[in-house]
C-alpha cells in the first residue's frame, strides 16, 4: 500500500503522518 | 550563489536573532526569569524552541543522509518524534513536571530530582554528569556549523567555529533562557518554513507520494552488495530481522534517539517554562506540526533522493555522493530547488545549529551553578552570574573538545549522550512524576547504575564508540569484550532496563525510608493528578546523602 514493499514501513509513514495530525486535533485549547 | 548576498542576509539574521537576544536581556530580572524565562513563556514560543533545541544540523543533514541509505525504515523514528518527543513530553510528562518543578522551586532538572528525592547527591551527581558529557555534543554540534559555514559563507573552518561559539555564548550570557527561546522560536520558524518547502518540492519532483514509493521500491536490485550483506532490504522494506543493519536501527536510532529525548535536561526542563497545563496543551499542537516537517521531512526526503538521482544520473544517492552520506542532502537540494531556495535552507541550517548550542550550553551553565556549586553551598550569592561563568566554562570546554578529540570519537558523541542520558535519568524521572514510593537510595542506585552500565558498553561493548575510543583495545587487546549481537547493540538497550530494575529493586528494600521523604512527596504532588493543591514552597533545601 503507498507504493511501499513492505506494510510495516507503510505504517510507519501513515503513523507519522497520523501522529502529527493526532498532535493538532489533540491541541485543538492558565 | 551570490556569495555577497549570502552573506549579507545572514547578517540580516544575525541582527534578527541578537535583537531578540537582547528583548531576552531587558526580560530577565530575576534568577527565575534567567534559570526558566519566568515560568510565563508563550506556548508557541515553547514548542518551536524545543524543537528547534531538538533538531541539529546534524540531524536534518546527517539524519537525512542516513535515510537516504537505510531506506524509509527510519521513519520508526519520526513516528516516535512526534508520539513520544512532543505529545508524552508535553502533554504526559510535561504536565507533571511543570506542576511539581513549581511546586519545588526547582529550576533545572538535576535540581528537580534532588528536591524530589530529598538528595543533594542525585543533584550535584546529575548536574556533574551534565556537565562532564554534554560539552561532547555541543562540540559535535558546534564542528558542524563551523564545517557548514566554511562549505557555505567560505570562511575559514577555524574562523567559523569560533564565531559561531562567540555568538550563542553573548546570547546566552545577555539573554538568559528568554533569549534562548526567543531566539530558538525564529531559527525554528526559519527551519519549518524551509522544511515544509523541501517535503513537497521533493515529492513533486518524483511524480507524487504513492508513484514515488512505487518508483523506490522497484530500485531494490541497485542497492550496494555490502548492505544486503548487513541486512538491507530496500528502501521501501524494513532491514531483515536481527541483522545488523535491524539492530543499528531499532536500538541506536529509534530506541535511544526516540526513548531517549524524554530524558534530555534540555528537553525535559522546557516544561518548566509555561504558565499552566493549558499552554502545554497548546504547545502540543504547534510541537506535532514542527516535528512532522523537520524529521518527517528528513527521513521521507533521504530515501527518495535515490529515486531522482537514479531518474536523472543513473545511480543511487550514496553513489553520487561518492560514499559520504553527509553530503546526499546538500547535493539533492543543489539539484532539485531554485537558487533562492538554497539561501532560505542555509539560513534553515544555521538556524538548527544556533538553537541546538544555546539550549545545551544554557544547561551547562545552570548545572555548574545551581547544581553542583549550590548544591555543595560553594556560593549562595550571585547566581545568574555564577550561570554565566558555568556558560564561558561549558562553551570553552566544547570547543576545545572540538579540537582535541580525534574525528572518529567526536562523530559518536550524540548517541553516546542520549544513550547514558536515557539509562541514567529516564527511571528515576518516572519515579519522581508517578511513584510516591520511589525512595532516595533507590533514585540514586538508580542513576549511578544507569551511567555506569551505559558509559561500560559505549567503552567496552558497542562497536562504534569502543573502536572509536580504543580503550577497549589498549586493556585487553581486542575491539570490544563481547561477540556479536553486543557489537550492535545500543547500551541504553540494556542499561535502561537494568537501571529501571535497580531503581525498583532498592526502592523496595528500603522502603521504610519513604516516611523520611513524606514531605517532599507530599509537596512535589500538590495538584499533581489527583491531590488537591497546595502553594508552592520556596527556598526548600535539600539534605545530603
Amino acid at each position: 500500500m503507498l507504493g511501499m514493499e513492505d506494510w510495516t514501513i507503510t505504517i510507519a509513514w501513515l503513523g507519522t503522518v497520523l501522529a502529527s495530525l493526532f498532535c493538532i486535533v489533540y491541541g485543538a485549547w492558565d | 550563489m551570490n556569495l555577497s548576498l549570502l552573506i549579507g542576509m545572514v547578517i540580516v539574521y544575525l541582527g534578527v536573532m541578537s535583537w531578540l537576544a537582547f528583548l531576552g536581556n531587558r526580560q530577565t530580572r530575576t534568577a527565575e526569569d534567567y534559570l526558566v524565562a519566568g515560568r510565563n513563556v508563550h506556548p508557541a514560543v515553547m514548542a518551536l524552541s524545543y524543537g528547534a533545541t531538538m533538531i541539529s544540523t546534524s540531524a536534518i543533514i546527517g539524519f537525512g543522509g542516513a535515510a537516504a541509505v537505510f531506506g524509509f525504515g527510519l521513519l520508526w523514528l519520526a513516528f516516535l518524534n512526534i508520539v513520544v518527543g512532543i505529545f508524552v513530553a508535553f502533554a504526559i510528562f510535561g504536565v507533571r513536571l511543570r506542576k511539581m518543578s513549581q511546586n519545588l522551586d526547582a529550576t533545572t532538572f538535576p535540581t528537580l530530582l534532588g528536591k524530589r528525592y530529598h538528595s543533594k547527591f542525585i543533584a550535584v551527581f546529575s548536574g556533574l554528569m551534565i556537565f562532564l558529557f554534554m560539552p561532547a555534543y555541543t562540540s559535535i554540534v558546534l564542528i558542524g556549523g563551523g564545517r557548514f559555514l566554511q562549505e557555505t559563507l567560505k570562511v575559514d573552518y577555524n574562523i567559523g567555529l569560533l564565531l559561531l561559539a562567540v555568538i550563542v555564548a553573548l546570547y546566552v550570557i545577555t539573554g538568559g533562557l528568554k533569549g534562548v527561546m526567543y531566539t530558538d522560536a525564529f531559527a525554528g520558524l526559519v527551519m519549518l518554513f524551509g522544511m515544509i518547502l523541501l517535503l513537497f518540492s521533493t515529492y513533486y519532483a518524483v511524480g507524487g507520494v504513492v508513484d514515488g514509493h512505487q518508483g523506490l521500491s522497484a530500485m531494490k536490485d541497485q542497492i550496494p552488495p555490502p548492505l544486503v550483506e548487513q541486512g538491507h532490504q530496500g528502501w521501501t522494506s524494513m532491514p531483515a530481522l536481527g541483522s545488523p543493519l535491524w539492530w543499528t536501527l531499532i536500538s541506536t536510532l529509534v530506541m535511544g534517539v526516540g526513548i531517549g529525548v524524554l530524558a534530555q535536561p534540555q528537553l525535559a526542563m522546557r516544561s518548566m517554562t509555561v504558565r499552566g497545563t493549558r499552554s502545554l496543551y497548546r504547545s502540543v499542537l504547534i510541537g506535532g506540526v514542527f516535528m512532522f516537517f523537520m524529521t518527517g521531512t528528513a527521513f521521507m526526503v533521504g530515501p527518495i533522493s535515490n529515486l531522482y538521482f537514479h531518474e536523472t544520473q543513473g545511480k543511487i544517492a550514496i553513489a553520487v555522493a561518492e560514499g559520504n552520506s553527509d553530503l546526499i542532502m546538500p547535493i539533492f537540494i543543489n539539484r532539485i530547488m531554485p537558487e533562492w531556495f538554497l539561501y532560505l535552507f542555509t539560513l534553515t541550517l544555521l538556524s538548527a545549529a544556533i538553537s541546538t548550542i544555546s539550549s545545551l550550553i544554557h544547561v551547562q551553565g545552570t548545572a555548574f551553578s545551581e547544581d553542583i556549586l549550590r548544591n555543595l553551598n560553594v556560593s549562595r550569592e550571585g547566581r545568574m552570574n555564577l550561570s554565566r561563568i558555568g556558560v564561558l566554562v561549558g562553551i570553552v570546554a566544547a570547543v576545545i573538545l572540538a579540537y582535541i578529540l580525534p574525528g572518529s570519537v567526536i562523530a559518536q558523541a550524540t548517541a553516546f549522550w542520549f544513550g547514558i542520558c536515557a539509562a541514567g535519568f529516564l527511571p528515576a524521572l518516572v519515579g519522581a512524576l508517578y511513584w510516591r514510593n520511589a525512595t532516595q537510595a533507590g533514585a540514586a542506585a538508580s542513576i549511578v547504575t544507569g551511567f555506569g552500565l551505559s558509559i561500560f558498553g559505549f567503552l567496552f561493548l558497542h562497536q562504534k564508540e569502543a573502536a572509536a575510543f580504543g580503550l577497549a583495545k589498549a586493556l585487553f587487546g581486542k575491539e570490544t569484550l563481547l561477540p556479536y549481537p553486543w557489537t550492535h547493540v545500543d547500551p541504553l538497550f540494556y542499561a535502561l532496563p537494568i537501571s529501571a530494575v535497580v531503581f525498583g529493586i532498592v526502592s523496595w528494600l528500603t522502603r521504610t525510608s519513604v516516611s523520611q521523604i513524606q514531605e517532599q512527596v507530599r509537596q512535589g504532588f500538590a495538584g499533581v493528578g489527583t491531590v488537591s493543591a497546595l502553594p508552592p514552597i520556596k527556598g526548600q533545601g535539600m539534605k545530603k546523602g
